[in-house]
């Protein structure tokens, strides 16, 4: 059974059987407490050797609503305020750990501000770590999707300690497809093509969605041949907004979306191809959820594949720079803490295939046009952010990126300073990454001299 | 008149099923093409992992040799430490 423990301060830690709290667990939280309306705790978790020795350490992110719907993010002791004690009571899972999982799935129900604390609250013995069995989790997380009115299905994993969840769009309104563009051309896999054409063509040939209104914001000098080719392809169902001012990819966007009729917006570069069919439907699902504590969804991204199938994208981290995190991995390899395959919160995520509705793009005044070449997307999602809206990437929303895996051009300075200016402090505190990790890397690989993460491979 | 259209024929180059073919064989060799890119990725791919778990381990090591001059050094002062109380 899980045991509380109380601490001083009206709250109590949840523990499991043979975990051991942290001495200064108390000091942290009142610490945290102080400057801030949160009513449950978590931090980190040790793993000690026979002899005691610390083998490795759970490096959590922030409270991840998506991610926690999926597997056991906190993995590790909570603190709770005495008044959510009979949260317990209604706990129905069998083994202690289950109960654990079900109570951080109650309290995102409850609308409960959880904090992550910077700090090691629990320590546990290596050798006898197990994982939460998938058919368990499943079940508790099917039970919790079910009294939040989330529209989805939770199925055991073949991914140890990880529930598959399959969400439902709960309407499928229509959805422009807002793609700039300038008619350009380039190889891809030995043979010459024209981008948007290719782009266009393999939305509406592959994808299954019903309602798609395509908006192509062309600059001038696209060739004629290449605008009636998509007239063609689109069969009147789309928008050619002809864009003859400097290059701004924000203002082409911003452009592109004042003449979109769809209450849902997908940002697409010209340079992609749709991969899985049912990529519109996974990131339409997200959106029009009960908002609660947790935030709506403002943003979706998706999953990008280079042309050789490696990574380019799956969401970025801000880490004094920002990062396409587990940039060229091999497609097939889950990741950290199974990162790769499961859908997340994450601070931010690329114009190349993005999803936001027409509120959240409003609220924030559209993409940011003092960024005409780079960094308008992380803007964006900074913006987005700071309107306390939630940014989903998802593993399910598939195209491939024929963006060079080699590119040397680096950012303007001037886009840079401004960067640095506007969101400085967000560039160096990404909530879903971790202080301890490594700065300025996007794998996940923790700081010299700190134990390995352990949700990583050994 | 069958032969003057085959003079032609010759004439101008390849027919209409040439033309299938040829493009049923660029169509095969764009998707050998995206075929063996895809196995080069995945190579790849595997080398960014075995070189990111070499660095860390190399860092490790790093760590680990630091620790160990540390105990040395602590291990030095205290002989000479228990080495002057004797004398």
């Amino acid at each position: 059974m899980l045991e509380h423990r109380p601490l001083p301060g009206q709250c109590s830690a949840v523990v499991i059987p043979g975990e051991d709290l942290v001495a200064g667990v108390s000091d942290l939280i009142a610490a945290s407490a102080s400057n801030s309306a949160a009513q449950a705790w978590f931090g980190d978790c040790e793993l000690l050797d026979a002899q005691g020795v610390v083998v490795s350490r759970s490096y959590v992110p922030d409270w991840s609503p998506e991610y926690l719907r999926q597997t056991d993010a906190v993995n590790g002791p909570i603190v709770v305020r005495d008044d959510l004690l009979g949260v317990l009571d209604e706990l129905t899972a069998p083994s202690p750990r289950g109960q654990r999982f079900e109570l951080q799935l109650r309290l995102l129900e409850r609308g409960v501000r959880v904090q992550r604390v910077e700090g090691v609250f629990g320590r546990r013995r290596s050798v006898e770590e197990t994982t939460l069995a998938s058919p368990e989790l499943a079940h508790i997380v099917d039970g919790h999707l079910r009294r939040s009115g989330i529209d989805g299905v939770a199925s055991p994993s073949s991914l140890p300690g990880v529930a598959a969840v399959r969400r439902m769009p709960r309407s499928r309104p229509r959805v422009s497809v807002v793609i700039p563009t300038r008619g350009g051309t380039g190889r891809v896999w030995g043979r010459t093509r024209t981008f948007v054409v290719h782009a266009v063509q393999s939305l509406l040939t592959k994808s299954t969605y019903p309602d798609l209104e395509i908006v192509v914001v062309a600059d001038t000098s696209t060739p004629q041949w290449v605008l009636d080719a998509l007239v063609h392809l689109c069969d009147g169902r789309i928008v050619v907004v002809p864009y003859d001012a400097a290059f701004n990819f924000s203002d082409k966007i911003n452009r592109g979306v004042a003449a979109a009729s769809g209450d849902l917006l997908l940002l697409l570069n010209d340079d992609t191809e749709l991969e899985a069919v049912g990529s519109i439907e996974s990131m339409v699902a997200y959106f029009g959820d009960h908002a609660g504590a947790e935030g709506t969804v403002g943003v979706v991204g998706a999953r990008l594949l280079f042309d050789d199938g490696t990574l380019q994208h799956a969401g970025h981290i801000y880490s004094e720079q920002p990062l396409h995190a587990f940039r060229m991995w091999p497609a097939d390899v889950a990741g950290p803490g199974h990162r790769l395959a499961l859908a997340r919160e994450c601070s931010g995520v690329t114009a190349a295939a993005l999803m936001v509705d027409r509120d959240t793009f409003d609220s924030v005044g559209g993409f940011p046009v003092e960024f005409p070449l780079d960094y308008n997307d992380v803007g964006f999602c900074l913006a987005v952010r700071r309107t306390g809206r939630r940014i989903i990437w998802t593993p399910d929303a598939v195209w491939y990126h024929f963006e060079g895996r080699t590119r040397t051009r680096g950012p303007r300075p001037d886009e840079w300073a401004r960067m640095v200016a506007l969101w400085g402090h967000e560039l160096t505190h990404d909530p879903y990454h971790h202080p301890l990790l490594e700065a300025r890397r996007d794998d996940w690989s923790e700081r010299v001299g700190m134990p390995p993460n352990s949700n990583d491979e050994p | 008149m069958q032969e003057e259209i085959d003079r032609l024929r010759a004439l101008i180059g390849p027919d209409e099923v040439s033309y299938t073919t040829l493009q049923a064989d660029l169509a095969a060799s764009s998707a050998d093409a995206r075929v063996r890119e895809q196995e080069l990725g995945d190579l790849r791919g595997r080398v960014l992992l075995l070189e990111r778990r070499l660095r860390r381990s190399e860092r490790r090591n790093v760590v680990v040799a630091q620790c160990l001059r540390i105990q040395r050094g602590v291990m030095r002062q205290v002989r000479r430490w228990f080495g002057a109380a004797r004398r």
